[in-house]
């Protein structure tokens, strides 16, 4: 009796108490879906960010470096996310006071792909999301996709 | 009295059952979150491993191709033998010298040697065979692409982007990124090697520019290796070694000249050339031995 009593009535209030997180990350479907996007250049590297949404928005920045006389193109997929999260491109790290921003996708808001292709003259770019406040109570979790292409100019 | 404990309780696990957080309008896989964790737990701890690879680094050919747009000239003997491949035998040996053969076999392919490329293609796959990347080469034939395109520098190029795509999608999928920061410090110790090594007077000062442009690339090497996850006494010597060179770089970054076209000169003299050629050579020789 009092098994029927754990199994039935415990267990699945166990389950329903717990903390479950939802995850929308297909890095493997983002990720190839960014290659298509190379077009004639050559891929060079890549970058999954993983994100938790919280209850407050947080700036997650890396960088990259660029050298002389390479064109680069730069691929976003941000459609594994269960929020906007906003691209922002720079070319000073965030403690620089003078650094000046280079795109932002705040004003492509439909948009999950974006292609920007920077000037080697940048040297050091650096990439921000902005990963806003989460919009419900459960966790959330996702991912964006970072893809890198560079034209082999000197191959005739 | 048993028959309404039945039906109250499997009335609540159809209820419970029905209201599972995986039943929204999309397909979103749910799983248990950790036992302690909150999300804003997990996050910081998700922050804490990107901070310490909070950058991307390229890939062996994109090295190779930077002083090979420089002038540089093609030396046979420069690159790392193929017998050494048989004297690793640590996976963190293994792992720098799976680098080092990917930066030899970018710098034949671009300087068109079929079949040295050929060698060292086999040498690496006999690497990621032996340090559980077999995979790499699984998921579509390579190989035989390769061979059928051994005259075809651009399929070839193709062909080991394609390569690079697969390293790196495997070892996102089984969560190990990390690891690509040993593999890119042999193949960026080789390219330095090769390119420091094969300066003559017609190519100097465009080699010489583009081995100091590689300063910022170090920096995050360096911070990449002294984060490593599973760190080992085997990376002491690998830093200190690389922290050497930084050193050298940035005292002749210094000197550095913005020109119109937005391009850097450095003031390279032979002596400060000399210093970063030996400091690169000792470690690329510290890397390739047994």
């Amino acid at each position: 009796m009092k098994k029927i009593f754990t199994i039935f009535f415990i267990v699945p209030l166990l389950f329903a108490f717990q903390a479950d997180i939802k995850d929308t990350c297909n890095d493997k479907e983002a990720k190839n879906k960014a290659l298509k996007l190379l077009g004639d250049y050559s891929y060079s590297s890549s970058k999954t960010s993983n994100f938790f949404f919280v209850n407050n928005e947080q700036v997650r920045e890396f960088e990259i470096n660029l050298f002389e006389g390479e064109d680069y193109r730069f691929i976003f997929n941000n459609e594994f996310l269960p929020q906007e999260v906003e691209v922002r491109i720079y070319d000073k790290d965030k403690d620089s006071k003078f650094r000046k921003m280079l795109f932002t996708s705040k004003n492509q808001p439909s948009q999950k792909e974006f292609i920007f292709e920077p000037s080697w003259k940048y040297k050091d770019i650096y990439i921000d999301y902005i990963v806003p406040q989460a919009a419900t109570e459960d966790i959330m979790k996702g991912c964006a996709v970072f893809v890198v292409g560079y034209k082999l100019n000197f191959i005739n | 009295m048993l028959k309404k404990i039945y039906s109250l309780a499997l009335v609540s696990l159809i209820t419970f059952s029905c209201s599972s957080p995986s039943d929204t309008k999309t397909e979103t896989p749910v799983m248990p979150a950790e036992e302690s964790g909150t999300a804003t737990e997990m996050n910081n701890k998700l922050i804490e491993q990107e901070e310490n690879f909070d950058f991307v680094l390229p890939s062996p050919l994109q090295i190779a191709a930077i002083f090979q747009r420089a002038g540089l000239n093609y030396v046979p003997e420069i690159t790392n033998p193929i017998s050494n491949n048989s004297n690793y035998n640590s996976d963190f040996k293994m792992s720098l010298a799976f680098g080092v053969y990917s930066a030899d076999l970018s710098y034949n392919v671009l300087n068109n040697q079929p079949q040295s490329s050929l060698e060292y293609l086999n040498v690496i796959r006999d690497l990621s065979n032996k340090l559980g990347l077999s995979a790499i080469f699984e998921s579509e034939p390579l190989l035989e692409s390769f061979e059928a395109n051994i005259n075809n520098r651009d399929s070839i190029v193709y062909i080991l982007g394609k390569l690079q795509k697969n390293l790196d999608l495997y070892l996102d999928e089984n969560e190990v990124r990390y690891k690509s920061v040993i593999y890119f410090t042999g193949a960026w110790v080789e390219g330095m090697y090769i390119g420091s090594n094969s300066i003559d007077t017609r190519n100097r000062n465009a080699i010489a520019n583009r081995l100091i442009e590689q300063l910022s690339l170090l920096e995050n090497l360096i911070k990449g290796l002294q984060n490593y996850p599973k760190k080992t006494e085997e990376f002491d010597p690998v830093i200190s070694q690389l922290e050497g060179i930084r050193v050298q770089m940035e005292a002749i970054s210094k000197s550095g000249v913005e020109q119109e076209d937005g391009s850097m000169n450095f003031d390279v003299t032979d002596d400060k050339l000399d210093i970063l050629t030996k400091k690169v050579s000792d470690l690329r020789s510290f890397l390739i031995k047994p």
